[in-house]
């Protein structure tokens, strides 16, 4: 699903936000990729996402080469991948449920049958009593959720996570690793950016440990 | 987690969908934003109106002109001694120029008739003993005739023994053709001008947009729309905008050409002249509208484009 073969990304001569990274990430698999702030770890999702262009290496994502996706085949790329910002990211003039549902009419699908869709996810991630609501309207966390809606609902082959629960207290955290779990057990790959290590433990899966723009363990539990 | 996912829309239905959803988010842009929009359909309306109006005048300038031109004769005074045989053979002689297009005799007991029903010159012609008149020529030249071609028939029946003088003043058609020469490229300046303001001022009114809805469109981009699905909005709010200000456009042309109507009937009378003001067919109003649109897409097009790219 993912190959990264020595990848580098360098923000002039001397900042390198990532340095001869190598890792493979199999289909279906669910990893996490930690560190400090600055290890690296949205910088890889944002390589991932084709957000950044790499500056050296390769990278292979759902077997399309990072280095040769031309302008023209980026929309095509991004619509199968799902992304959860740490921001959320929901559109405030919005109700909920158009947010959540802005992703499938962007796929050609029609208002009603992408509103259609939203309201199902919006209900398997606890929020379909709040579809007309509004992002203000919303603590954090359901915000997250919606934007978890948001990126699962035109079932991605791969979705990225950056810092979902940053600002999320423990419980709510735990709600949405459960919540990724499902999804993982669904057959998509999930990558997750997350520097709380307590939650990573907790769920025992893959870490991917960056440190300084460097990958310095790949941990896999037995 | 278990999702029930429709098979993906195939191309047509994807671009038809887009088209119909950017034909209600184009509309509902400058719905959002009642005052600014009224001032940019304004600002665009006059910048199609100044154009509109110089050349709906030049059209009518131009027609006038013609007209008048029309109505200009070449005016041959034959030597008091010419027979009525020898005015008959030159007559017919006339006739045979590929510039004239009717010869017409007015003799002098014509000449002295209308003289004497004049109010003002029969009182004149009263007091005067002898008066000699010549019998006269009147040529009607050619629509497709020149003022140079008529200068230079003047000047060559002039040298004519059967003729004594020649009347045929070009001055004031050069003066008039020089003026609507003028006018045209005048207009053809102001078109240039003022399409060029139409597009600049556009370019930054959807610059604003686009960038009012920056987060908006950076997190479309992320979700994986493609920057033609971006801009289409931005283009149909173009289009309307080119839209409501060619209606608006032609609307002040016809209160100008209704405000204008009077004075210009009034300048005509004092030439002798009827000046009748045409307004612009109905063909061309839509032409015009259609311009205009094209117009404002096409600003907004490479308004949004660059912005878009960047974003």
């Amino acid at each position: 699903m993912i190959e990264f073969s020595r990848v580098s990304k360098a923000y002039g001569k001397h900042n390198k936000a990532l340095d001869d990274v190598s890792f493979k990430v199999d289909s279906g698999e669910m990893l996490f990729l930690t560190g400090h702030s600055g290890a690296g770890k949205t910088s890889i999702l944002k390589l991932i996402m084709k957000i950044e262009d790499i500056s050296y290496g390769q990278a292979v994502v759902n077997g399309q080469s990072l280095r040769q996706l031309s302008d023209s085949g980026l929309p095509h790329y991004r619509r199968q991948l799902g992304m959860i910002f740490q921001d959320h990211r929901l559109l405030e003039n919005r109700t909920i449920l158009d947010n959540v549902a802005m992703s499938m009419w962007l796929r050609g699908y029609t208002v009603a049958e992408s509103r259609k869709q939203a309201r199902v996810i919006l209900a398997q991630v606890g929020l379909g009593e709040k579809a007309q609501f509004y992002p203000s309207q919303l603590s954090s966390g359901q915000q997250q959720r919606v934007g978890i809606a948001r990126a699962i609902i035109s079932k991605p082959a791969l979705l990225l996570a950056d810092e979902p629960t940053g600002n999320l207290d423990p419980d709510l955290s735990l709600e949405l690793m459960d919540l990724f779990m499902r999804i993982n057990a669904n057959g998509t790959t999930v990558v997750i950016a997350s520097h709380d290590l307590i939650l990573i433990k907790r769920l025992r899966k893959r870490v991917l440990v960056l440190d300084s723009g460097h990958l310095i363990d790949d941990y896999r539990p037995t | 987690m278990n999702q029930t996912k429709k098979s993906q829309p195939g191309i047509f239905n994807s671009w038809y969908r887009g088209h119909f959803r950017a034909i209600r988010g184009g509309l509902h842009m400058p719905l959002q934003t009642p005052y600014s929009s009224i001032f940019t359909v304004i600002t665009l309306a006059i910048c199609f109106y100044l154009p509109l109006l110089m050349w709906t005048l030049w059209q009518n300038f131009a027609g006038i002109q013609n007209q008048w031109q029309n109505q200009g004769s070449v005016a041959v005074f034959l030597r008091a001694n010419v027979g009525s045989e020898q005015i008959s053979q030159l007559q017919t002689e006339l006739q045979q120029k590929n510039l004239i297009k009717t010869v017409n005799l007015v003799s002098k007991q014509d000449i002295k008739t209308d003289l004497k029903d004049d109010p003002q010159l029969s009182q004149v012609i009263a007091v005067i003993d002898n008066y000699d008149l010549p019998d006269q020529l009147l040529l009607q030249p050619h629509e497709a005739a020149t003022v140079e071609q008529l200068q230079s028939l003047a000047k060559q029946l002039q040298l004519h023994p059967d003729i004594e003088y020649v009347s045929f003043d070009a001055d004031w058609f050069r003066q008039l053709q020089a003026v609507t020469r003028a006018f045209y490229y005048l207009m053809q300046a102001s078109i240039v001008i003022f399409l060029t303001i139409v597009l600049v001022f556009l370019s930054h009114s959807i610059g604003h947009e686009v960038a009012a809805h920056k987060a908006e469109i950076g997190l479309k981009k992320l979700l994986g729309a493609s920057n033609g699905q971006i801009r289409r909005r931005f283009l149909y709010s173009g289009l309307y905008y080119g839209v409501v200000s060619g209606v608006l456009a032609w609307g002040l042309l016809v209160v100008t050409l209704w405000w204008l109507q009077k004075p210009l009937q009034a300048l005509g009378e004092s030439f002798g002249r009827a000046i009748e003001m045409e307004a612009v067919s109905g063909i061309t109003i839509l032409s015009f509208i259609a311009f205009c649109a094209f117009i404002t897409w096409l600003g907004a097009r490479i308004s949004s484009s660059s912005h878009i790219h960047k974003l």
